[in-house]
């Protein structure tokens, strides 16, 4: 395809805008991950509670692991618009961590479980295609040739 | 590749570019509605008494309408052409998907349901060819 042909142009290229659909993705899945922690920490009575299921209530170590993901994602979203091809192959790992996550909490609270995994899942689709396309890893796509900074 | 293009191309760009700002109207008005309702009676979204916020109906009512207000606003301005409409149409979208996941428990299937039209939006506006704005 020759959009994906580096040249100095004012619009930018389909990889870049997916790039941007990817962080938005991750940093959305990352606020709903902290919501999910937070509400674990609080022990809010919205989240039930299975007696043979796992420590039967999300506790501590649920609360801070998903606020943690939360975190991990978005800091990770920020370092695939800087253009660093490290941070994409953070994001695909942390994003699969997270959809793990987010599966683990659907018996506390199904329906939040499955949209975050839903969010997650979305995210990986991006990121993935991003990083299928070769070009990213060799330029950078916040980064577009002779430009510099964020693309228009 | 810049000026001469299938026809099929500009049809596809240009149309994810006025789906964007469809789908925010659309996504602006169910949180206005959404919001009115609230307003209105908030007997039908108290499933959990001691849920966050449960006790400020009026305050989330607010946030509802004027985050459907500004998105109502922001997609007017999509057509300009211009980068600020994209950019903030992409950060309302993500507030008003987290305010939705926050405000989910009151009631489960709206803000499901807002939460993936507000991904779509998000999509849309961020992967849009912007010569087509």
């Amino acid at each position: 395809m020759s959009t994906l042909r580096p040249e100095p142009r004012r619009t930018s290229t389909a990889v870049v805008r997916l790039v941007y659909f990817a962080a938005a993705a991750m940093v959305l899945s990352g606020a709903v991950h902290v919501v999910q922690g937070t509400a674990a920490l609080r022990g809010d009575e919205v989240l039930s509670t299975r007696p043979t299921y796992l420590d039967s209530e999300p506790g501590p170590f649920w609360g801070w692991l998903h606020v943690a993901i939360g975190v991990v994602l978005v800091a990770t979203a920020v370092g695939v618009l800087l253009g660093s091809p490290r941070a994409l192959a953070g994001a695909a790992g942390i994003t699969v961590v997270a959809a793990v996550a987010s599966f683990v909490f659907i018996p506390f609270y199904p329906t939040w479980g499955v949209v975050s995994l839903l969010l997650n899942g979305t995210a990986l689709y991006a990121i993935g295609t991003v990083g299928t396309t070769g070009r990213w890893a060799k330029t950078g796509a916040a980064r577009p040739p002779q430009t510099g900074g964020l693309p228009r | 590749m810049s000026s001469r293009q299938p026809a099929h191309r500009d049809v596809v760009a240009g149309g994810i570019a006025m789906f964007a700002t469809a789908m925010m109207l659309l996504v602006g008005g169910i949180h206005v509605l959404q919001g009115v309702a609230v307003l209105v009676d908030d007997r039908p979204f108290r499933a959990h008494r001691s849920y966050l916020l449960s006790d400020h109906a009026t305050t989330w009512g607010c946030v509802l309408v004027a985050l459907g207000l500004l998105s109502i606003a922001t997609a007017l301005f999509m057509q300009s052409g211009r980068l600020w409409p994209r950019v903030s149409g992409v950060a309302l979208a993500a507030t008003s998907a987290a305010a939705s996941f926050l405000w989910l428990p009151h009631y489960p299937a709206w803000a499901t349901l807002i939460i993936i039209a507000d991904l779509i939006v998000i999509w849309a506006l961020c992967t849009f060819d912007d010569r087509y704005a």
